[in-house]
């Protein structure tokens, strides 16, 4: 690919992380519904991971976790997390398994599954706060199947971007 | 010549012969002429109209942009004037309260918390643990400020924990935010003992004991009790009263209470 390209590409994969962030985080709905709001930022991460390698993986991660953490509580959390995030999946996708949309799938489901339970405990359960069980059914079951059926669209889209971007000089 | 030409048209009843055969082969012709003429009038006639038509439909059009920009201005000033007069209403139970008004601009991305933006800060007198309230209720506290922004922690925030009376019966206890009760946009009041009595219904309110908060301020209503996990102590859920999926203004409490200086 060209350098041209490839600048292209990453500028278009900015713009879709922008805007998936200003879905998540725009509105004036503080109650959450875990069904209808998709983790899209998560989503993009897992994406743009599998498909760029270790070094964007990790920028990216990184990128989506500062501008969660602005908006956010707790400063400096998700920045670490979707760092070690991204890197982690282009490392599953260089050594374990294919780039195809069945992985994307499970390690998308997984990762949020994971991240979900480590957080609960990490945030909430460390300071007292209990309903394991029904947050894994009520919240992280439910959410991770709607940030899965977004995610796929938001993977074939980033695959879209690059192969135009690849086609274009 | 002129002669013949002088008999067909002198003023004479009948129409001569030689005319009428001319006149009869001349005037379908002149009839098609006359409707090319016609139609391509109307061809110009309809092209300068439509030009016409075109500049006063885009000054319509511009028009209506701009009067639709103005009854927007207008809906969302009676919009603000409506807080206003409800805020004026509280302001005059409570004197000694400073608001100052604010507009939510984001919410929390990741929907693990409960916090959001408002689009002032320090320069507008906000500081750290400043009540932030709609004309409903309270909605949260600042947790931090910048020059022209806050961030606020809800009610319904893992973070939040303020202390709660219940207004019948003014045992206390401590309103915080839990999880599991976050996704159903409530909150509980607990530490309130065993023997505690609530009753589904009750009005809950801040006690004071926070130093930010003042006093009295309506937090929600208790819509269910239940046993502590450990069975201990009874917690109450409460659902505030202010409207937590639609929050566009809200004002923030920058000041309350006056302080007595007493010379000893």
């Amino acid at each position: 690919m060209t350098r041209q390209g490839l600048i292209n590409k990453h500028l278009a994969y900015c713009v879709v992380l922008l805007f998936a962030f200003i879905l998540q985080a725009g509105g004036n709905n503080l109650q959450f519904n875990a069904l209808f709001e998709p983790d899209l930022i998560f989503a993009f991460i897992v994406a743009a991971a599998m498909l760029e390698g270790e070094v964007f993986g990790f920028a990216y991660g990184l990128a989506g976790g500062v501008i969660c953490d602005i908006l956010g509580s707790r400063p400096g959390y998700f920045a670490l997390f979707y760092m070690l995030l991204g890197y982690g999946v282009s490392l599953v996708i260089r050594y374990l398994v294919v780039n195809n949309i069945k992985s994307y799938v499970i390690i998308c489901f997984a990762g949020y599954f994971l991240m979900s339970v480590i957080t609960f405990f990490l945030v909430h359960v460390i300071w007292g706060q209990g309903g394991f069980f029904d947050l894994i059914i009520n919240v992280i079951f439910k959410r991770g199947i709607a940030t899965v059926i977004t995610g796929v669209g938001i993977y074939y889209l980033l695959r879209f971007l690059g192969e135009k971007a690849e086609s274009i000089e | 010549m002129l002669g013949v030409m002088l008999y067909f048209y002198s003023g004479r009843d009948n129409t001569p012969f030689f005319e009428n055969v001319m006149g009869t082969f001349i005037t379908p012709v002149q009839k098609v002429f006359s409707r090319i003429t016609e139609t391509g009038g109307n061809v110009i006639k309809s092209y300068t109209q439509y030009q016409d038509l075109q500049k006063e439909n885009e000054k319509l059009k511009e028009e209506l942009s701009k009067s639709l920009g103005v009854i927007r201005q207008a809906q969302k000033s009676i919009s603000e004037n409506q807080d206003l007069k409800k805020i004026l209403g509280i302001k005059s139970a409570n004197p000694d309260y400073e608001f100052c008004l604010a507009e939510v601009i984001s919410v929390e991305p990741t929907k693990w918390f409960s916090s959001f933006i408002i689009d002032k800060g320090q320069l507008d007198n906000i500081s750290k643990g400043d009540a932030v309230m709609t004309h409903d209720g309270l909605v949260g506290y600042v947790i931090e400020v910048g020059f022209n922004y806050a961030k606020v922690s809800s009610v319904i925030d893992t973070n939040f924990v303020v202390g709660g009376i219940i207004s019948r019966t003014r045992e206390v206890g401590v309103c915080e935010g839990e999880y599991s009760l976050m996704d159903n946009g409530k909150l509980k009041l607990s530490y309130a003992g065993k023997e505690a009595n609530f009753v589904v219904g009750d009005t809950v309110e801040t006690s004071g004991i926070t130093e930010t908060l003042p006093k009295g301020l309506a937090i929600g209503r208790i819509t269910d009790v239940k046993m502590e996990a450990h069975g201990l102590s009874q917690y109450a859920v409460i659902e505030p009263f202010a409207d937590l999926k639609d929050l566009k203004n809200v004002f923030v409490i920058t000041q309350f209470g006056t302080e007595e200086i007493t010379a000893e």
